[in-house]
């Protein structure tokens, strides 16, 4: 498995923002090119994230 | 009598040998196998970490918080702006960039020796439609070859003892899209975000 260009349809504008979620697990924002709105993930959310991300690396280093 | 236990075992050395199709078939079904393992890692990873179970086969999807935060005009501020922060939940699914890996093309370059050819011959009888007077045979004549790895005379490595056999397997990967279910469920998600006041 490979990581792919990751895309969120902006929930203000319905424009697509690019993230990378690296990024947003490290607090980094990501703005909408159309409405300037910014997303981010919750820190309430970033272990969960961060364990998911981790059996991820896991399995693509499985796979290869 | 040991010349006839000779050609018992000689006889019983060559049905041990493998047939070409089992040579062939052996690194096809060892990939076909790690394509399967490949994909059945996928879809636990996908259940066990993307999604809750609520017992009797129903899944909900494991949900992250995200807050969004915007600018509006707003007189009673100096610079004429005010942030403003909502929070949405999205599905732990849509961030995971995940695609799928799949074996694209499998070489298998082999030297045989060919030991042993037996031929079986079958017939098909054909009926007439109306009477027995059209009836025919089609022969059917199976030629199978028994043989062992050998070595390529042409293979000029200087590494090679001379009884040397070798079997070269090449797998390639390529990755493709997701299956269209899981994308038809990412993309429901994804256009299902909305942003909700607290």
């Amino acid at each position: 498995m490979m990581n792919k260009p990751q895309i969120i349809e902006c929930p203000n504008c319905k424009t697509p923002i690019y993230f990378d979620v690296n990024g947003l697990m490290q607090g980094v924002s990501f703005t909408c090119s159309n409405c300037n709105c910014s997303i981010s993930m919750a820190s309430s959310s970033s272990q969960v994230v961060k364990k998911t991300m981790n059996k991820f690396e896991e399995l693509k280093v499985k796979s290869k | 009598m040991e010349n006839i236990n000779n050609l018992n075992r000689n006889n019983q050395s060559v049905l041990k040998l493998p047939k070409i199709g089992d040579i062939l078939g052996a690194p096809l079904v060892a990939a076909v196998s790690a394509n399967s393992t490949m994909v059945r890692e996928q879809t636990k990873f996908l259940m066990e970490t993307c999604f809750v179970s609520k017992g009797n086969n129903l899944y909900e999807p494991m949900m992250i918080e995200m807050s969004l935060s915007r600018f509006i005009e707003d007189d009673r501020d100096e610079s004429g702006l005010k942030e403003i922060n909502t929070t949405f939940q999205i599905p732990l699914l849509t961030l995971v960039p995940m695609n799928s890996l799949v074996v694209d093309s499998v070489e298998v370059d082999f030297s045989l020796e060919i030991v042993s050819q037996s031929a079986s011959q079958s017939s098909v009888q054909i009926k007439g439609e109306k009477d027995n007077s059209s009836k025919g045979n089609i022969q059917n004549n199976d030629v199978q070859f028994s043989g062992k790895l050998s070595y390529d005379s042409n293979d000029k490595a200087s590494n090679r003892t001379h009884n040397a056999s070798k079997l070269n397997v090449k797998i390639q990967t390529k990755s493709i899209q997701l299956p269209l279910g899981v994308t038809s469920l990412i993309d429901m998600y994804i256009k299902s975000i909305n942003v909700l006041p607290k």
